[in-house]
């Protein structure tokens, strides 16, 4: 049995991917977010575990996919999620975990969590993830941009990347737009264009 | 076995950054050159340049000089309307590659799409990510390589790349290789997104607001 953990930054695409992985129909995962744009992060089935790690308790299945940020809000107080914890208590019960940390570009992730939150908790959560890289648990990286970018072929990779269970049939429900796309401005010029486009003559042109 | 990892990407997707980052390791045979230059043209530096040109002419290249070799290419090459515009054929290069023995790692560089609109409207007058796009499909089981991810967590993301190849993470150049992260200056702030009140309120939503 599998426990996949994916946690991001807030704000880097927590419910983008745990409405992702949650997909394949051998994966017990965020029913609700499958069914609704946005979902609170404390009615998430994990969610409790986060603060009662030794409350844990796995349902029928073999595939699992939990999803939190960090850090996250719980019954309307913000903490730090006690990811290592609950790994640790999975694995008592005969779980193997895996954490899968979501990276969205930074400028753009500092942006959203000041503009939603208040203050940048991308330190918070990069002090955590110092942590769990630091601790033995298995952990891998993975890409809001790339997801954007490369779809199918990007879910395909993350299935063999973390070892588990992934379709493509459902993927693009709920996307209609980039989410960082309003985030992006056009520039005029930048210096190294030049140099490229020098680079990029004919020798008998230069 | 001798493995040969080739990095392909669209075009402003941080080809060069990879490759250098890539080429550190003094055991990989890569683009050298590029160490000690902030940026040279792919066709007159990268070593295997005219191999991407001709794949049969691969079959010239000694392999004896390493155990591990780098390569790297966007796809498509050049500006259109400067008469430099070419798309390689991945498939042959690999095809040819793959005949001289050596074990072959796909590596496939991306960067917000957005961005890399802008980028490749701006310097090459054109969007070019369709090329990428047509080729990407035929690419079996490749390594995804994250622009945004190096820049957040570096050496820590380097060390989880399994590449085929060794990748000196360790390397105090790597530091220097991303003292300045290009995406910044392409970013704006908001002011608001119908979906900030969803967080405020906690109430969750059947639809995009």
């Amino acid at each position: 049995m599998r426990l996949l953990i994916t946690t991001g930054p807030q704000g880097s695409g927590n419910h983008l991917f745990a409405r992702l992985l949650s997909l394949h129909p051998d994966v017990v995962g965020w029913e609700k977010l499958k069914e609704n744009y946005w979902v609170p992060s404390d009615e998430e089935p994990f969610a409790r575990y986060w603060v009662y790690p030794e409350e844990l308790q796995f349902p029928e299945g073999e595939f699992f996919l939990a999803n939190v940020s960090v850090p996250f809000f719980y019954d309307g107080i913000r903490q730090v999620p006690k990811i290592l914890e609950v790994c640790e208590q999975a694995k008592k019960l005969g779980v193997e975990p895996v954490v899968a940390i979501i990276t969205r570009d930074q400028n753009i992730n500092s942006l959203q969590q000041k503009r939603v939150g208040g203050e940048v908790t991308l330190p918070t959560a990069l002090n955590y993830y110092d942590h769990i890289i630091a601790s033995g648990v298995e952990y891998h990286f993975i890409d809001h941009e790339a997801f954007f970018l490369h779809r199918e072929n990007y879910i395909k990779y993350l299935g063999r990347l973390l070892k588990f269970p992934v379709t493509v049939e459902g993927i693009n429900t709920f996307i209609d737009k980039d989410a960082n796309h309003k985030y992006i401005k056009d520039i005029d010029h930048h210096w190294l264009d030049d140099v490229i486009r020098e680079g990029r003559k004919p020798f008998k042109l230069r | 076995m001798k493995t040969l990892a080739v990095l392909v990407g669209p075009q402003g997707a941080g080809n060069h950054l990879w490759s250098k980052i890539f080429s550190l390791h003094e055991d990989v045979y890569g683009w050298k050159s590029l160490l000690d230059n902030y940026w040279e043209a792919h066709r007159t530096a990268e070593p295997f340049a005219r191999f991407w040109r001709t794949p049969e002419d691969i079959k010239q290249f000694d392999w004896n000089l390493s155990d591990y070799f780098f390569t790297s290419i966007s796809i498509p090459i050049g500006i259109k309307s400067a008469g430099t515009k070419w798309i390689p054929d991945l498939a042959d290069f690999m095809h040819h590659a793959g005949r001289r023995g050596v074990k072959l790692k796909l590596i496939v560089c991306g960067r917000d799409q957005n961005i890399l609109k802008h980028q490749q409207e701006r310097l090459r007058g054109e969007h070019t990510l369709r090329h990428f796009m047509d080729q990407l499909p035929l690419i079996k089981n490749p390594t995804f390589v994250s622009y945004e991810l190096l820049y957040l967590y570096r050496q820590e993301y380097l060390k989880t790349l399994d590449i085929g190849i060794p990748i000196a993470w360790y390397d105090p150049r790597v530091s220097d290789i991303l003292a300045e992260d290009a995406n910044a200056k392409y970013i704006k702030y908001v002011e608001s997104n119908p979906l900030d009140n969803c967080n405020k309120t906690a109430k969750a939503i059947k639809h995009r607001p």
